[in-house]
């Protein structure tokens, strides 16, 4: 990341600022110069985030790393079995096999999906009128419940096979009876419609970034005569790539750890066709107690994210703006 | 693509004095053009209403005798209306408890957490994006990594670790690591709209004898209000669902956060009382849609321009 | 690992350290013994929750400055709660518990003995059937004791089968219940669900009939022949017609009572005439039935319904060891067995009460879903049964919501036939019983 921020000796700026008793004040002053170097003040900044990961994240992250490598049933002690859990991970187990398949499935058709919903109706929502705040609500209230019970049972009722979906087909004609549930070929898609269709907070961001672009360009624009057509595909989508990206990110990271659409709708029925990572691995430690396991799976998962994220990131240069470069 | 790039870039010549940041770009150029509109309104108005099907069923649902709601999951209108589910539901499950007991220790978590991560992971954001020293890298990388681990499997090492600080039985790990940023994901939702903010501003206010944390307080933190907006909605909701955590945490039954609290009126083992369930479910997404409608507008009113003066 | 833990005391250190300071007060709430205090969790849903948060206020009555804090939680979150709390070894004193989880947590040291309080008479188990007592007992300790009693039972729409004129007998053998799931088919349409995918109990139940125990020791009791011959049920159901379709079970919630597919569902094609349940879940399902439809239970079939038959106790409660006040515990246990109050407040909510004279006592004050319950239980079960198999071993979790579950799923859809699926199922449990071991 390059960058062109001006190195003012900021020390020198500072010292009209001081309201301290003339006792300390030498003290202070040298502290006061070395809290307003660029790299200290750095470390200020982030002190949350450094104290916060060292006290709350590192000590579990290292534990659950460590449990990977033994056989741990939770209520019982761990002991080290070495690579064994990551052997059998790859070589035993056809389920881990066949959820790695389903989940990247999930999140390479809903993540895309899911943002060109967010980011079409976030452009139409942009028009200010009496009813946006409705629209607004209206378009990001399906995230607000999220994973409830209410949307398992009410998922499960759209898709059986006398639920709404089958009668919205039978209005157009076309008398139904199947079981978007129940058919191996299907059933993973009524999931996928559900991730789309809480692209709410996704929608979000890009509202707030929509809003982030200054509106000269577009009066320069339209003086110049570009249609609006122009300045979406010159102006907004250009400045917008970097709030895609990170939306991008974002929800690949999520779509490989999804574990609520499986877990309160399908459990993986019909025949596995539905089994996501995290259901497996959750259903490993938590069912059946082989928590070691687990752990090395959530591993395993780690590093195939952060290789799709670094992935991302290595194509960041093609096609996001950047406003530096 | 590329094309699209450089044009972006020679129209963001223009942007050397972005003072006037604060106008929306809807406010910009709309043509008025009547049939357009009556069209757009009837698309949007439609589609809104696919979307909010499914909150209308759980709404209606709670109106239904709870033994009649899977038997009428077809229909959406409650063929016989009911208030018991309500009733049933506000008396929660023990005499001394009732039920609104559960949705203000969520209001007292939800806020708390929410105040803290949003105003840290600024702070930190502000320094991963726009402050150099060593270990930014290390701290971003450790930042992402951090994302990727799923709760499940952290769930049993940080409950051993939390009780070697004494800190179960509280609500500690539930509010206090997120004063600490500990979610990437808002920090980095941060960074992503600090970079959208010249850097000439920065340096002009640095002219103006601003330090970095003035930089901070006078220039960043203002402009980044539909960040800040969109973290505390998100953060507030996810910490209203979140049960997880309150289910190792909380022992004592009074202290329930609403989201555990919802999950008991249903036990797969015994009978389940999803009438009163999703009565509660209703009244307990209410906080959360406020948030979202006294917010929304602060998102589309464009960013206040007070915080310029350096 | 020496390093590690050096590492681990080190940070712990440091951050309650920190913690202390950030926070003012720290937070000692862990670890302070109060002599007068105990905890007891449950799992279950809002009756439930009322009536036991009832049954801590009278005892904290009846025992002066005792304090009884009630954790409730639904069944999944409960038992992610309890193994967590025991890997940190703060457990509650007194928690609920169910036979398919008390063998692991005894093989891991977890539970007091409550011998010494049975024999010291804090616990009073005089009017506790000797058969229902030894549930609790594995090798010769008493670890649990039952809080009630339930027994298998399929519960079936006795306004379908009496309108379509067939009788249902009791004892009925696996041959004639499939010759009735044929005939309920023909004459109504109605399909049958023949347990699926809902753990291993009818196969064990079935297996106990011929005289075998299916978990046997570290491995299976049942040959590929005995699964293959279960297993073939659902295959002729399904190449028959009478079984409902695999597909019906996608969009139900498995072992739901509200949404079995004898009280659910609006096409024949979607519902059954039966449902294998408990005999506690009688009522639950009958209050779902709002169209007059009226329910009625039998047992299990099997070959030999003396030898299958067996009397279940629907929970526990144990004391575990993290606990600072086992006798406590136990007084509080025997308070919620013996004391006529409590009794009286839990009514049928976990089974029938274990307690004789108690059962006596509430018997008049029963509704009528209970008092069938109760009837089954004397006129049916208890002449007709034997001995419950010994507590499920670690891993049988395993095949219970897993390996059977998923193997019946291949053989409904047609994906394997019975033989095959019996193979292979018996391979799996194998491997996952002796890993668990």
């Amino acid at each position: 990341m390059s960058h062109a921020t001006a190195t003012l000796p900021s020390s020198a700026r500072n010292g009209s600022g001081a309201k301290t008793n003339g006792l300390s004040f030498r003290k202070e002053g040298a502290l006061r110069a070395l809290l307003h170097k660029e790299s200290v003040a750095g470390y200020v900044c982030a002190f949350p985030f450094i104290f916060g990961f060292l006290m709350f994240m590192i000590v579990p992250m290292i534990l659950s790393l460590w449990y990977s490598f033994t056989d741990y049933n939770i209520i019982g002690e761990a002991s080290f079995i070495g690579l064994d859990n990551y052997v059998e991970m790859f070589t035993q187990d056809d389920l881990f096999w066949k959820s790695l398949g389903v989940t990247f499935l999930f999140a390479l058709v809903s993540v895309p999906l899911k943002l060109v919903f967010a980011l079409i109706v976030a452009m139409l929502l942009l028009r200010n009128s009496k009813a946006s705040g409705f629209y607004r609500a209206a378009y990001y209230l399906p995230s607000i419940l999220g994973g409830s019970v209410a949307i398992a049972i009410l998922w499960r009722q759209m898709f059986a096979t006398d639920g709404v979906i089958n009668q919205v087909l039978g209005v157009f004609g076309i008398d139904s009876k199947f079981a978007w549930l129940g058919d191996t070929r299907t059933a993973i898609w009524t999931l996928i419609i559900l991730a789309v269709w809480q692209f709410g907070s996704s929608m979000l961001i890009f509202l707030a970034s929509l809003k982030q672009i200054p509106a000269e360009l577009y009066e320069a624009a339209s003086v110049d005569g570009a249609s609006k057509w122009t300045q979406f595909w010159k102006i907004t989508l250009p400045l917008l790539t970097p709030t895609i990206f990170f939306n991008l990110v974002m929800q690949m990271i999520n779509g490989f750890l999804a574990f609520t659409q499986c877990y309160i709708i399908t459990q993986g029925k019909p025949m596995n066709s539905t089994l996501f990572y995290m259901v497996h691995m959750y259903d490993e430690s938590f069912t059946n107690y082989h928590a070691g396991y687990g752990a090395a799976m959530a591993w395993v998962m780690l590093v195939l994210v952060g290789a799709v994220t670094l992935f991302l990131f290595a194509t960041k240069r093609f096609w996001v703006y950047d406003e530096e470069a | 693509m590329s094309a699209a790039i450089t044009s972006a870039s020679s129209a963001s010549a223009g942007r050397a004095n972005r003072a006037g940041r604060a106008n929306s770009v809807n406010s910009a150029n709309r043509p008025r053009i009547k049939p357009g509109r009556i069209v757009y309104h009837v698309l949007v108005f439609a589609f809104a209403l696919v979307m909010l099907y499914p909150i209308a069923w759980m709404v209606f649902s709670s109106f239904k005798p709870t033994n009649t709601v899977f038997s009428t999951a077809g229909q959406l209108i409650p063929t016989e209306w009911t208030l018991d589910n309500y009733a049933n539901g506000f008396k929660g499950f023990e005499e001394s408890i009732p039920f609104y007991r559960y949705i203000g220790n969520s209001l007292f978590i939800a806020v708390t957490a929410t105040v803290g991560t949003v105003f840290s992971s600024a702070i930190v954001a502000y320094a991963l994006s726009r402050l150099h020293f060593k270990g930014r890298k290390v701290l971003f990388t450790a930042m992402m990594i951090s994302m990727m681990l799923p709760a499940q499997v952290l769930m049993v090492p940080q409950y051993l670790w939390y009780q070697k600080l004494g800190w179960t039985d509280s609500y500690l790990p539930l509010i206090v690591p997120y004063c600490f940023a500990i979610q990437g994901f808002f920090i980095y939702l941060m960074m992503n709209f600090i970079e959208g903010i010249p850097r000439s501003l920065d340096e002009a206010a640095q002219i103006d004898g601003c330090s970095y944390y003035g930089i901070f307080a006078r220039v960043i933190f203002p402009l980044l209000t539909p960040a800040l907006v969109t973290g505390c909605i998100f953060s507030f909701m996810w910490r209203w669902d979140d049960f997880l955590g309150a289910l190792l945490y909380v022992s004592d039954s009074a202290k329930l956060p609403v989201a555990l609290a919802l999950k008991m009126f249903a036990d797969p083992s015994s009978s389940s009382d999803y009438g009163a369930m999703f009565a509660m479910a209703s009244v307990s997404i209410l906080p959360s849609v406020l948030i979202f409608l006294f917010f929304q507008k602060y998102l589309v009113e464009g960013v206040s321009t007070s915080g310029l003066k350096g | 690992m020496k390093a590690y833990k050096k590492i681990v005391a080190a940070l712990a250190a440091g951050a309650a350290l920190v913690s202390m300071a950030a926070c003012g007060t720290g937070s000692g709430s862990s670890g302070k013994a109060d002599a007068n205090k105990i905890t007891v969790a449950w799992w279950g849903n809002q009756q439930r929750n009322e009536r036991q948060a009832k049954v801590n206020k009278l005892f904290e009555a009846a025992n002066k400055g005792v304090t009884v804090d009630g954790q409730f939680s639904e069944w999944d979150d409960y038992w992610k709660k309890l193994s967590t709390n025991a890997a940190g070894n703060k457990m509650p004193d007194v928690v609920a518990m169910d036979y398919s989880y008390l063998q692991q947590y005894i093989d891991n040291g977890l539970l007091v003995d409550l011998d010494q309080y049975i024999k010291d008479g804090t616990i009073d188990t005089s009017n506790i059937d000797d058969n229902v007592l030894s549930a609790g007992k594995i090798d010769g300790k008493t670890y649990a004791l039952s809080l009630g009693n339930s027994a298998p039972a399929l519960i079936y729409n006795k306004t379908l089968t009496d309108k379509a004129g067939i009788t249902v007998p009791d004892n009925m053998t696996v041959d004639q219940f499939i010759d009735i799931s044929k005939q309920v088919y023909e004459k109504t349409g109605v399909k049958t669900n023949f347990r699926y995918y809902e753990a291993s109990e009818l196969l064990e139940y079935i297996l106990r009939g011929e005289g075998k125990q299916l978990f046997g020791d570290g491995k299976l009791g049942a040959s590929e022949q005995d699964v293959e011959d279960y297993l073939n049920v659902y295959q002729q159901g399904v190449k028959e017609g009478w079984h409902v379709a695999p597909e019906i079970f996608a969009q139900i919630k498995a072992g739901s009572v509200e949404q079995d597919p004898l009280v659910y569902g609006t096409d024949n094609a979607a519902r059954s005439w039966c449902s294998f349940k408990f005999n506690s879940q009688l009522n639950a399902m009958q209050a779902v039935l709002t169209d007059g439809t009226e329910l009625a239970m039998t047992n299990w079939p099997s070959a030999d319904a003396k030898k299958a038959g067996y009397v279940k106790p629907s929970m526990f409660f144990v004391i575990t060891k993290s606990s600072k006040n086992p006798k406590l515990a136990a007084k509080y246990i025997d308070f919620y067995t013996n004391n006529e109050d409590a009794v009286k407040t839990m009514l049928t909510d976990r089974g029938l009460p274990v307690n004789s004279k108690m059962m006596d006592a509430i018997e008049s004050s029963l509704d009528e879903g209970d008092q069938k319950s109760v009837s089954y239980l004397n006129d049916v079960v208890i002449p007709n049964s034997s001995a419950i198999n010994p507590p499920a071993p670690a891993g049988a979790t395993e095949v219970n919501s897993t390996l059977l579950p998923s193997i019946e799923e291949e053989v409904l859809y047609g994906k394997k036939d019975a033989a095959t699926a019996a193979k292979e199922f018996v391979e799996q449990a194998n491997d996952a019983l002796a890993s668990a071991k």
